[in-house]
């Protein structure tokens, strides 16, 4: 449904919209100005004395040459215009590579400042926009093209100066010697404008036909190499599916391309007939006529213009190909704005009051869907947490649990109640410092490449304090020893993305990695989602224990759906569909015989040595 | 050091470019052998449309020096004009209508080839990095990359049989600019072959930087990170790493840019400004002292001119593309030669009956450590058997089953297979009798039924799916999805599609095991994305769906594992105790240690 949408608004975009396209390239071409001015300048500088450069080398050339020799002049009088011609010919082609260097350094500049502000708002933005897909089809393509659109519009810009100086320059030549070719050079120009559009249209069409198709190609290919589903291409005989896509697919791409070809080939043919073979041979013709015929034309004037003119043609034709082009980048450019100039949804004020040191936690009747969802994920929670508490939070699948613990982060705000610090409403409190309150390692934490120490601080440029306070985390969390056995210990580079001697770590000491983040930060609550999933049961025991020593004065939050480690905590809701269904401490949830109490049993009677697995039924 | 060596390997000599291109041809041949000739009759016309074109220029300017008959010029022109655009005609009909699906015919066949290929790879293959990046490189390069290299290698022989036959019309017109041509543009040739070279250098040194560039990208981009990325100063890090590549890239290409400027410079004007500039006073001159060069020979040679100039350009282009071409069909032909390890002739592989290791040893060919993942594994395994692996992280359970599996040989020792060594049996036939559910299984954007059957569905099998989605406890779902078993999955490529959850999808890896009726069946830890209910109800439904099959169980959680017939403990890749769960509590060793860690939490007080 979304991906129908979106095709029918690119459609309207497509529309020629010239206000919309002058703003939008202008924004695009203000991220250069901002950064590194003076490429432009040199650009554009450049792009005209090549102009000059051009019309000097040819059209001016001979008409000179040809007229001198008419008047009968010597070698010797024409050959400082010819060397003058030919050094500054030599002359440009050193500017030229003198300005591509330096334009190429400069890019540099371009090119980080455009990044640098595109990271700074990713980070800016709640998110919910990394879920919301039409938001992050703009960050995608704002990511991907914003210095290419940049580079675009100073590219259309220069060639556009360029064009408009030759044009000037050759068409006041031509038309100093006869008006009537003027017309003619214009014809491919009106040929763009009756049939560009048509044209354009034809590849757009055939761009999204083969893209489906294309998709589908592609999906297979991946299924091929990806090292994920190599066990099942060996294992079952999936790739026989897999054949028969690729081959549906290739059928579809063959029958779009027989279908497209043929309008491709006869718009190409009536491009080479009108700007080619009519400008070209009419002006031969035309001028023959007037030279042999009329005799009103002399040879040199006809061998110029019969020269020049389809070059001119070609400019003037590019003219209209340009703004197509523009347009085209104007759509990206669309894109890019939208993402820049979003306003974050939770945003840092300044001005807000610092957090608070927390007393208690308050969360009244929060509700929370994901947009787009069918239902909520969150239907009026309501608790309490006061400083110092343990608390689980367990369920199935789905129930909501990791959710909660984004609300109560601020990754989201909620869609009606509140969550209330010391009975502060946390949207009037300043964002990062509310944030700092927490530690917190997700499901899907994951390391940077970065050193061993600077993933635990989640810092860069560490001082000899700030290792110290990471190697004594690493530790708490039982994976100093393998750290220190790394040839530069904790300042060993994490991946090997960059260092070939790059550690890599297990999924269990990536997990022991992150935890240890929680022990560097020393913050006011710990939220632990799913902790131990990659830890085996020893060091899931290990871990929990040390986390509760470390942890005795704070407040603890940990969800998981193995009940083992909630009886350890002060009080355990478990949550059921988005709703706390069951609340109190381990022995008043049994004592209760509920849903908990059944949950338990389940996993505990494998365990009990009175019973033999398999007799309930 | 690393990367003098890569310097080198990004560089071929001639001699390798063109074997390395050659077989590419011989592929393009292979799937469209009319390709080639009908590019080559292009050539020919083209070549011939290029020589009327010059030709005609002469004449024109001659007929109006001579002031002869307009008429005459008329049709001479559209005479001309016509046999141009017919051969226009047909070069826009190859290149937009028949080269479009050529080259799907070619990609089509040649797909198949790398597929085939990619499944008969050992799977090692894909834990050795070079290997593997090479890999991908070649398939996904694929797409564009062998059309773009036939229609390069196409267009080549356009170009030289028109750099040919115009500088014969050049020759003919002006001998010593010919020869002025040839001088200048080998030399310009020489030292573009020089800066092509320069240029891989830069562009080696240029892609440490990209790579770095491209993974803070990624960081900031994917959703993967976002979390992280809002809780700690790690952005700034990552902000300032920014800030510093780029200082380093510019200073990279700085450096380059000084060693290619002088050259680079030389070289534009030798094969730009001369031809151009240069040749044009030259001719202008010769114009003036020579009385017999009429204004067409004039005009003609500074049109035959330009165009070599523009020809002899575009090839010298391909310099540089057909090196990287050849890199490429080098990784190419390493892939498609490969000879896979995990092997064997026998395609009769008998039911099973009993599954024996002997002292088998392991180590993953390219871990970087020489460290056995596997030593001296010993046991058997009879029909009908529940056996379980236990162990903690990383003491070889899912190492041994991937060597059950024959995705891996072992290094040393064996696995008889019924008495015979498995190593005798066809992989693809062997792996018929074992099943295995692996803990990174993957659902693939086909149909439910598809994926359960794990290949093409027939409407036979109809009760085969049912019944193995039930015993995964999938039915609730099954009735919830619309088409039933015929329900696309994952929304790939199809909007109706579905996506599971997590345990949903385990589920469905589950019942593809139940629908493949295999004698074995392997379970690497099935339960750990699904909640404790449905972790409990799948234990039940498994033991009750497999009473005469033999089932191999790994997994850390001890609950799951406890009814096995025989358990084995692993422990850094050798089996330290063995036996059934009430032998191994009586032992009271390691296995009981951990049982009590796991159940002690839950003990009822």
């Amino acid at each position: 449904m979304p991906k129908k949408e979106k095709k029918e608004k690119k459609e309207k975009k497509k529309r020629f919209d010239l206000k919309a396209t002058v703003k939008n390239n202008a924004y695009a071409l203000s991220f250069i100005t901002r950064s590194a001015p003076s490429v432009l300048v040199v650009t554009l500088a450049v792009t005209l004395m090549s102009a000059v450069n051009s019309f000097l080398s040819s059209a001016y050339l001979y008409n000179y040459a040809l007229n001198s020799l008419q008047r009968g002049a010597k070698v010797r009088e024409i050959l400082p215009m010819l060397l003058f011609i030919f050094l500054f010919s030599v002359a440009m082609q050193v500017i030229q590579k003198l300005a591509d260097l330096y334009c190429d350094l400069k890019n540099q500049k371009i090119t980080a400042y455009i990044n640098d502000m595109m990271y700074k708002k990713a980070v800016e933005v709640e998110l919910g926009c990394f879920e919301d897909p039409k938001f992050y089809d703009s960050f995608v393509v704002a990511s991907s093209y914003a210095a290419n659109c940049a580079f675009n519009v100073m590219g259309s810009l220069s060639r556009f100066l360029y064009v408009i100086a030759n044009v000037a320059a050759v068409g006041t030549l031509v038309l100093t010697i006869d008006p009537i070719f003027i017309p003619l050079s214009c014809v491919p120009l009106v040929a763009t404008l009756l049939f560009g559009k048509k044209r354009n249209n034809a590849y757009y069409e055939a761009y999204m036909e083969k893209r489906r198709a294309t998709r589908k190609k592609d999906y297979v290919r991946r299924t091929f190499y990806l090292s994920d589903f190599s066990k099942e291409m060996r294992l079952t005989r999936m790739y026989k599916v897999m054949y028969g896509k690729m081959k549906e697919s290739v059928d579809e791409l063959k029958i779009t391309s027989k279908k497209y070809g043929r309008k491709f080939m006869l718009f190409r043919f009536l491009y080479y007939f009108v700007n080619y073979q009519v400008v070209y041979f009419g002006s031969v013709i035309l001028a023959a006529f007037k030279t042999i015929v009329k005799k009103t034309m002399l040879i040199g004037d006809c061998f110029v213009v019969i020269n020049s003119l389809t070059t001119v043609a070609e400019d003037i034709d590019s003219v209209g190909k340009l703004t197509m082009d523009l347009s085209q980048n104007s759509m990206y450019v669309e894109e890019i704005k939208k993402f820049l100039e979003y306003e974050p949804k939770i945003p840092e004020d300044e001005n807000a009051p610092l957090a608070p040191a927390p007393l208690e936690l308050e969360l009244k009747e929060l509700t929370f869907r994901y947009p787009n969802a069918a239902s909520d994920t969150l239907a009026k929670v309501s608790f309490r947490i006061k400083k110092g508490e343990k608390i689980a939070i367990v369920g199935h699948n789905g129930a909501g649990k990791s959710t909660l613990a984004k609300l109560l982060q601020r990754f989201y705000d909620p869609d009606s109640g509140e969550i209330l610090l010391n009975g502060e409403n946390i949207k009037t409190l300043r964002l990062s410092s509310y944030r700092r309150l927490f530690g917190t390692v997700f499901q899907d934490y994951g390391l940077f490449s970065a050193t061993v120490a600077e993933n635990v601080m989640l810092r860069g440029n560490l001082t000899d304090g700030e290792k110290e306070i990471a190697r004594e985390a690493l530790r708490k969390s039982d994976i100093l020893d393998k750290v220190n056995s790394l040839p530069k210990g904790i300042d060993t580079p994490v991946t090997r993305e960059f260092h070939e001697d790059g550690a890599v770590f297990s999924g269990g000491e990536a997990q022991k990695i992150a935890i240890a983040r929680i022990y560097a930060m020393n913050p006011e609550i710990v939220i632990m989602d799913e902790p131990t999933s990659a830890l085996d049961p020893i060091a899931e025991y290990k871990m929990y224990e040390n986390m509760f020593e470390a942890c005795k004065d704070k407040t603890v939050i940990f969800i998981s759906h193995r009940l083992s480690s909630a009886t350890m905590a002060d009080r355990i809701y478990l949550f059921e569909e988005g709703k706390i269904c069951e609340e109190g401490s381990h022995s008043q949830l049994l004592a209760l015989g509920g849903k908990y109490s059944e949950m338990w049993h389940k996993q505990a009677d494998s365990y009990l040595d009175t019973k033999e697995v398999g007799e309930d039924d | 050091m690393t990367k003098k060596k890569k310097k080198n390997e990004n560089k071929h000599p001639p001699k390798k470019v063109l074997k390395n291109l050659i077989f590419m041809l011989k592929f393009s041949a292979k799937y469209t052998p009319k390709y080639l000739w009908i590019t080559v009759i292009d050539s020919v016309l083209r070549a011939a449309s290029t020589v009327a074109g010059v030709l005609l220029t002469k004449y024109i300017f001659d007929a109006i020096e001579k002031e002869q008959d307009f008429l005459r010029i008329l049709i001479t022109v559209l005479i001309v004009g016509g046999a141009q655009a017919a051969i226009e005609l047909f070069f826009l009909w190859r290149y937009e209508v028949y080269r479009p699906v050529a080259e799907l015919a070619i990609h089509e066949g040649m797909q198949k080839e790398f597929y085939a290929k990619a499944r008969s790879l050992d799977q090692s293959c894909y834990d050795d990095p070079e290997f593997y990046n090479d890999f991908i490189w070649a398939i996904r390069e694929s797409d564009g990359r062998v059309g773009w290299i036939v229609l390069n290698l196409n267009v080549v022989p356009i170009r030289i049989i028109s750099l040919i036959s115009i500088f014969g019309i050049l020759a003919y017109l002006d001998i010593w600019l010919a020869l002025f041509f040839v001088v200048s543009s080998g030399l310009g040739m020489y030292i573009k072959f020089a800066i092509s070279r320069r240029e891989l250098d830069k562009k080696n040194d240029l892609n440490y930087y990209d790579r770095e560039l491209s993974y803070i990208h990624r960081t900031f981009y994917m959703p993967d990170r976002a979390k992280e990325l809002r809780q700690g100063e790690i952005s700034e890090l990552y902000r300032g790493e920014l800030a510093r590549i780029n200082e380093e890239k510019t200073e990279c290409k700085k450096k380059h840019g000084k060693r290619l400027l002088g050259i680079s410079t030389a070289s534009a004007i030798l094969t730009n400004t001369l031809p151009n500039a240069g040749a044009t006073a030259y001719l202008i001159i010769r114009y003036i002292l020579d009385s017999g060069m009429s204004l067409g020979t004039f005009s003609a040679s500074i049109q035959a001119s330009l165009r070599l100039y523009w020809t002899m350009n575009d090839l010298v282009s391909f310099i540089t593309i057909m090196n990287e071409h050849s890199l490429y069909v080098e990784k190419v032909r390493k892939f498609l030669e490969y000879e896979p390890t995990v092997v064997g002739d026998k395609k009769d592989v008998p039911s099973f009956e009993k599954l024996e290791l002997r002292g088998v040893s392991f180590a993953y060919p390219f871990s970087g450590e020489a460290k056995n993942i596997l030593s001296d594994v010993s046991l058997e395994i009879n029909k009908g058997e529940k056996i379980a692996f236990v162990g903690y992280n990383g003491a070889g359970k899912t190492t041994l089953t991937k060597l059950l599996m024959r995705l891996y040989d072992p290094s040393e020792g064996e696995i008889l297979y019924n008495g015979v060594s498995s190593t005798v049996y066809s992989p693809e036939d062997y792996r018929q009798h074992i099943g295995a559910v692996f803990q990174d299984y993957k659902i693939f954007a086909a149909t439910l039924a598809e994926n359960v059957v794990g290949g093409e569905y027939e409407d036979s099998m109809e009760e085969r799916v049912r019944s193995a989605l039930s015993a995964a406890s999938f039915d609730e779902k099954l009735g919830s999805l619309p088409k039933g078993i015929h329900t696309q999955l994952t929304t790939e490529f199809s909007e109706e599609g579905v996506g599971l959850s997590g345990g949903e999808s385990q589920k469905v890896a589950i019942a593809r095991v139940f629908a493949g009726d295999f004698d074995i069946m392997i379970l690497d830890e099935p339960s750990s994305a699904l909640d404790p209910i449905a972790e409990y109800e799948l234990n039940q439904s498994i033991l009750k769906s497999s009473v005469d099959k033999t089932v191999i169980f790994i997994s850390h959680r001890l609950s799951t594992t406890r009814m096995a017939d025989r358990i084995y403990m692993f422990d850094k890749g050798r089996i330290i105790e063995s036996g059934s769960h009430e032998e191994l509590m009586a032992l009271d060793g390691r296995y009981a240690e951990m049982y009590r860690v796991q159940a002690k939490k839950y003990k009822i007080e």
